[in-house]
């Protein structure tokens, strides 16, 4: 059984996850310095490797994101799930019955 | 007045600002460091993009296009951060934050080898030290054997 995720689903769902927390972003009116300043991060660079679709948001800070970003952290963490791990999504949250 | 004068006499020199993507030479740089990822720390691809202020970044991603690290120059800065944030080296040198993100990568067999040189290194060191601690000790001691009678007739 094969069950490694398709390389190219996978990194076009983290393109689409940066697309996401981009518009989650812009809607909170910051810039990625901004954020990164209220992420307590040293550089903003993270941000943009993020929002390129190159990196993922840490689980241990995604609340943090969460709330700079004016979202619920269940339902952010929720739809981030969905981005980097669909079939864990798929599972936990969508009737398999 | 002398204000106004100062500041008509002033002729401003502005830097000027850096290319907003990576020239050749540091891209030739920077596949040292691919180089060296790929060897073994499981680098497969390299990516550019820009941040939101079209500062070039640099990704070394692996099989799954996830980010190994990301380089950035921030105006004459070079900043190296690893998949999570972290980060590994800032420098206005590029090659030493090359330097460090390659060491990053050491092979288990090249840390054991540097290990090994270190443990000979330090035996030798020790070795010498005690060789020449034990020569000044049959040093003193012989001297001591010389002036202890002369001593002791002063006494």
């Amino acid at each position: 059984m094969h069950f490694a995720k398709a390389e190219p689903e996978a990194k076009a769902l983290r393109k689409q996850a940066g697309v996401w927390l981009k518009q989650l972003r812009n809607q909170a009116g910051l810039s990625q310095v901004e954020l990164a300043a209220q992420l307590g991060l040293k550089y903003y660079t993270f941000i943009s490797q993020i929002e390129n679709g190159f990196g993922r948001v840490p689980t241990e800070a995604m609340e943090r994101w969460a709330l700079a970003l004016n979202e619920k952290p269940s339902v952010f963490a929720r739809k981030l799930l969905g981005f980097y791990d669909p079939e864990l999504y798929r599972l936990l949250f969508e009737d398999v019955s | 007045m002398s204000n106004n004068l100062a500041v008509d006499n002033v002729i401003a020199f502005r830097r000027p600002p850096h290319p907003r993507c990576w020239s050749q030479a540091e891209l030739w740089d920077m596949t040292a460091l691919c180089a060296a990822h790929t060897r073994h720390g499981g680098a497969t691809f390299w990516s550019t993009g820009k941040t939101e202020r079209g500062d070039p970044q640099f990704y070394l991603l692996d099989a799954d296009e996830d980010c190994l690290l990301c380089l950035t120059r921030l105006d004459r800065r070079y900043v190296l951060e690893n998949g999570f944030g972290g980060v590994v080296a800032e420098s206005t040198d590029l090659k030493a934050v090359i330097e460090q993100g390659r060491r990053m990568v050491a092979h288990p067999r090249g840390i054991l080898a540097f290990v090994m040189r270190s443990l000979f290194v330090v035996c030798t060191c020790r070795a010498i030290l005690d060789q020449k601690i034990e020569l000044m000790m049959a040093e003193t001691g012989e001297q001591l054997a010389r002036f202890a009678p002369q001593l002791a007739a002063l006494v």
